[in-house]
């Protein structure tokens, strides 16, 4: 059932259960908890489509030593589906070191095994429409020590609001309410259990949900700030006794590390993306990523002189000479360059956080202010990474490669630098609630009835991306909410 | 017959295009070859690595 809040009459009903976010992550959950028998309200801020009046409200204020200055509004889309309605398919599994402890990194990592999410692989692959035999992928093995060839698929990419909608409309177990925006979560008289929720539409009018349990699933971003605005009867906000919500926002850095040439086309082929092994990153204590050598193929010319631009370029990337007078000036990728680009692991920095800035949304909400940070253990991971690549592929013969000067010189900054738009360990997974927000369920830890999916319950990123892993996560939350005791 | 001033400004257009076009190929056959190998300027070294300017190579197969 399909019940838009700006428009249609409501009629009170007691859920089973309420989830927040109508992303990959709802929606999974949404329709697990409906096959189970749950009644089940998926409440979604945006509509169906895009709109700017939904989107606005994801605008904010970046102040960290990283920044890109779209970090907040063009990565994630506010509307039914979410993000997935612009993500591009790439589908991977977090490795067994990202699972092991790692104390360089300062803070307890995933406290659940990594079999446990695997449970859910197969289940996984079929929401997302990978074949079922896809992963764990079999690719070459390279004769290395320190690195092997990353195992990833794709998945069309499916967008969870075009594919699902129909179902959940036609479903009488889900009442998904759009233009439905959460603004407070309301705690009982004990403070260890949400009473309620209120929900408002786009006319300002406010509507309670109360359910058995609910779920947060809106983002990394969104669920801090959610949980830091209800700080009417809990001082810090919800769940953050410890001061931990929107603490450790991790994203993937996409570092651009420089060029390479092919020496063994045969062995790699043109395309090819490298992992460190668990031997790398412990023998230096650095975090994980991924390394993807792309040939540059013919750049696109564009304005009235485009014909002339093509053939000058053309012209100089004929000589050595010339191409490299000219890189002196202007960065230049000739025809047949490999460029190299990566998705680098952030490490759990509680300096990285998301707070709250001091201008409000139309629903007074305080709007976010990002801290995105890269740390001295960010520096080392990324340096390192490119520097035992580069040897490698020498020392193996398989390619020839040019590194940047910041990758070389540690006293240059890092610049050429970019997101990846996975937003990360915000309200982070931990048996310990002094280093985490959730516990090994995803159950806000002090609140009984509340929980949080999605990757901001991710304690480390890991060096892959995450919706693969946010399904199976959802998947397992879904499993034991429907265990539970009505 | 055309404007003087017309013709010109288009054997002007015509003479810098052409140096577009024979610039590129006057360094061509200027420059000292096509080896994709850096000069052998050596800046750091790294074990049985030497990086010059910023390639990462096998020391051993510098060629001096």
């Amino acid at each position: 059932m399909l019940i838009d809040l700006n428009n249609d009459k409501v009629r009170g009903a007691q859920y089973d259960v309420c989830i927040y976010g109508a992303g990959p992550a709802g929606i999974t959950l949404a329709r697990e908890l409906a096959a189970k028998g749950k009644l089940v309200a998926l409440v979604e801020g945006g509509s169906l489509e895009y709109s700017e009046e939904s989107q606005s409200l994801y605008e904010g204020r970046e102040t960290g030593n990283i920044r890109w200055d779209e970090e907040l509004r063009a990565c994630r889309l506010r509307y039914f589906g979410g993000t997935s309605n612009h993500w591009g398919g790439r589908c991977g599994i977090f490795d067994p070191v990202d699972f092991e402890s790692r104390e360089y990194f300062g803070l307890p990592g995933w406290p659940i095994k990594r079999e446990e999410i695997l449970s859910y692989l197969p289940k996984a692959l079929e929401i997302v429409d990978i074949p079922i035999h896809a992963l764990p992928a079999i690719v070459p093995t390279i004769k290395s020590k320190y690195f092997r060839l990353s195992e990833y698929a794709l998945s069309p990419p499916t967008r969870f609001g075009g594919k699902y909608l129909d179902e959940i409309k036609s479903s009488s177990k889900i009442h998904a309410y759009i233009n439905a925006n959460l603004v407070t979560l309301k705690l009982a008289e004990n403070g260890s259990s949400l009473s309620g929720t209120e929900v408002r539409n786009f006319k300002r009018k406010s509507f309670t949900f109360t359910a058995g349990q609910h779920i947060m699933a809106m983002g990394a971003i969104e669920n801090a700030r959610i949980l830091l605005n209800s700080d009417k009867q809990q001082r810090g906000g919800v769940g953050n006794r410890n001061d931990m919500v929107g603490r450790c926002f991790m994203e993937h850095f996409n570092v651009a590390y420089g060029r390479f040439v092919v020496e063994d086309h045969q062995a790699i082929g043109n395309i090819f993306e490298l992992n460190p092994t668990a031997a790398l990153m412990k023998e230096h204590g650095i975090g994980n990523g991924v390394l993807a050598f792309d040939p540059s193929t013919e750049a696109v010319m564009y304005g009235r002189l485009k014909v002339l631009k093509k053939a000058m370029r053309d012209a100089i990337c004929e000589s050595d000479f010339a191409a490299s007078m000219l890189r002196k000036f202007k960065d230049v990728d000739c025809p047949g360059d490999g460029v190299i680009s990566s998705m680098i692991e952030q490490a759990p920095n509680p300096d990285s956080r998301v707070t709250l800035d001091s201008e409000v949304d139309p629903f007074g909400l305080r709007r976010v202010k990002l801290n995105w940070s890269m740390s001295d253990a960010d520096r080392k991971t990324i340096r390192v990474l490119g520097i035992e690549t580069a040897k490698e592929m020498a020392r193996m013969r398989l390619a020839r490669i040019q590194l940047k000067d910041f990758i070389l010189n540690d006293q240059l900054e890092i610049s050429d630098i970019g997101p990846h738009c996975h937003h990360m360990g915000t309200t982070r997974m931990s048996s310990d609630p002094r280093h985490g927000v959730v516990d090994v369920n995803s159950k806000v830890h002090g609140i009984s009835n509340l929980y949080i999916a999605g990757s901001s319950v991710f304690p480390t990123g890991g060096g892959i991306n995450p919706t693969l892993t946010i399904i199976m996560l959802a998947l397992r939350l879904g499993e034991h909410i429907s265990r539970l005791p009505k | 017959m055309k404007n003087i001033d017309e013709a010109r400004v288009l054997l002007a257009r015509r003479a810098f295009l052409s140096s577009l076009v024979s610039l590129p190929i006057l360094l061509y056959f200027c420059s000292p070859g096509r080896n994709r190998n850096p000069p052998a300027l050596a800046l750091n070294n790294l074990d049985d690595f030497v990086i010059v300017n910023g390639w990462v190579l096998v020391k051993q197969d510098i060629v001096e």
